[in-house]
């Protein structure tokens, strides 16, 4: 029976990490660019209390296992799109269809986001809301007029003084060919895990990366009901394991009283 | 000593591996692809000096239940469950194990693997991919790419499931009682995973019986004691 209450634990411990997983899906269910992420179990060993024998009268039997619980397996990364919420405002992108816009940290490490609410540093460089510089580079003289991104990722301005078109720096999108391997990192940021040789660098629209919307921001994908009844159907999997302890618990009080 | 006594015992010890094995059930109730293990009571017959044929009672077995779990979409095309009979075949340290759910991923030198990096067995053998993300899975399992197939994630079948025998992380192992694997067509969903089929009611349900039997069982310990006790108290006077 003690073996019960440890298994009943594990339960326990694996819903509690699945409403933990939920809590933060929810905490950013209005978080640009936000990926949801779903923990996901696997059945821990198994015990054998009597091995297989053969039997005259049944033919072979099986013995007896007794597992002895679950653990989580992973939290994967659900990446389907959010969808998408104008803005209007010039230095607003988002992606539509695969792919990745890539960030330098200011260690000196590459990151990776969907997030594509932009702003200009001091020098004009496009860099993230969080301040970290957009690669390749691109640079915004001063004293323009509107700035416009193609859905291509050609960035060019319209000079106010002879209305002449100039192309400034062309954005450039980043996959991968098994994007569990990003880590989320926080501040929507992603890492690569393991080997960089992976990625492909490429220009938004053609094959296999999508397209920039500028004016548009890619909203979190989080399904607030979907999300409610993983919670609820969390909880009561908990309540059931937290049943199996007190049983567990109450048979060996009975085991207890005998006399 | 009545011999009662020592059947009603054998009887509370089978209650107590039966609670572990309904914990086991309630603590995977969200492991993707478990199967529900069931476990059934047998009579024993023992033989000794003073009590010929004593009948006992312990657990006869265990095995997996075989109802299909619903099958939740998740929306990661690398996700692949069965519907209906049938395993995905994984290559471990130990041999070829089953599984019910799969989710595929591409080592850096193109193996195609599951989530814990073994080995996807394919028509022939292990499949080798240069690119995973262009692949699509078919209802059949077939891995196609642009119209072309590439190969078959390898489906196989055993004459009885229920003789299968769980060895953790999401695998089953044929056993003498199951028979050997052989080569079946499963339908295979992409974009799905099946859940695991533990029925938490019936679990509940078990719960609550197997705790009133071992009560009636202690009572009955406890019975046969104070019998006892009268007895010798009888003697006495």
């Amino acid at each position: 029976m003690t073996r019960a209450l440890y298994t009943a634990a594990t339960g326990m411990q694996a819903q509690q990490l699945k409403i933990d997983v939920i809590a933060n899906n929810l905490a950013n269910v209005n978080t640009d660019g936000f990926k949801k992420s779903r923990a996901t179990f696997q059945d821990l060993v198994y015990q054998t209390l009597t091995t297989a024998q053969p039997d005259a009268g049944t033919g072979t039997v099986n013995g007896i296992q007794v597992g002895l619980g679950s653990r989580p397996q992973s939290t994967a990364r659900d990446f389907r799109e959010g969808s998408l919420r104008n803005t209007g405002n010039q230095l607003d992108l988002a992606i539509t269809g695969e792919g990745f816009m890539q960030v330098r940290l200011p260690s000196g490490e590459v990151a990776y986001t969907r997030n594509g609410a932009l702003s200009l540093d001091a020098e004009g460089r496009l860099r993230t809301q969080q301040g970290y510089l957009l690669e390749p580079e691109v640079v915004v003289p001063p004293e323009v007029g509107d700035l416009s991104i193609s859905p291509e990722g050609v960035v060019s301005v319209r000079t106010e003084a002879d209305n002449e078109i100039i192309e400034l720096g062309q954005l450039e999108l980043v996959t991968t060919v098994n994007k569990s391997a990003f880590e989320g990192i926080g501040e929507n940021l992603y890492r690569l895990e393991g080997d960089s040789r992976d990625l492909l660098i490429g220009t938004p629209g053609t094959e296999g990366f999508g397209r920039l919307q500028q004016g548009f921001l890619e909203g979190s994908n989080v399904q607030v009901v979907e999300e409610m009844i993983a919670m609820i159907s969390g909880q009561r999997a908990y309540e059931a394991n937290s049943r199996v302890i007190r049983t567990s618990d109450e048979m060996m009080q009975e085991t207890n009283r005998l006399r | 000593m009545a011999s009662g006594i020592y059947v009603a015992t054998s009887g509370a010890v089978a209650r107590q591996n039966q609670l572990e094995i309904v914990a086991n059930n309630l603590a995977n109730v969200d492991t993707d692809g478990f199967r529900e293990q069931q476990v059934s009571f047998q009579e024993v017959l023992v033989d000794e000096v003073d009590a010929p044929n004593r009948r006992m009672v312990a657990l006869g077995r265990t095995y997996g239940s075989q109802r299909q779990g619903s099958l939740k979409t998740t929306n990661n095309p690398r996700d692949l469950a069965i519907e209906g009979t049938g395993h995905f075949v994984v290559g471990t340290e130990s041999g070829q194990q089953l599984t019910r759910a799969l989710t595929l991923q591409l080592s850096p030198r193109g193996d195609l693997q599951d989530a814990f990096g073994r080995r996807v067995f394919g028509e022939t053998g292990p499949i080798i991919l240069d690119d995973l993300e262009s692949v699509r899975v078919d209802r059949r399992g077939q891995l196609v790419r642009d119209g072309e197939v590439l190969d078959r994630i390898r489906t196989v079948d055993v004459a009885n499931p229920s003789g299968l025998q769980p060895t953790g992380l999401g695998l089953q192992q044929p056993t003498q009682e199951s028979g050997g694997p052989f080569l079946v067509e499963a339908q295979v969903v992409a974009g799905a995973l099946e859940s695991s089929n533990v029925n938490a009611l019936e679990s509940m349900v078990q719960l609550v019986q197997l705790q009133r039997e071992y009560q009636t069982l202690s009572r009955a310990i406890s019975s046969y004691r104070e019998a006892e006790e009268g007895l010798i108290e009888a003697a006495r006077s």
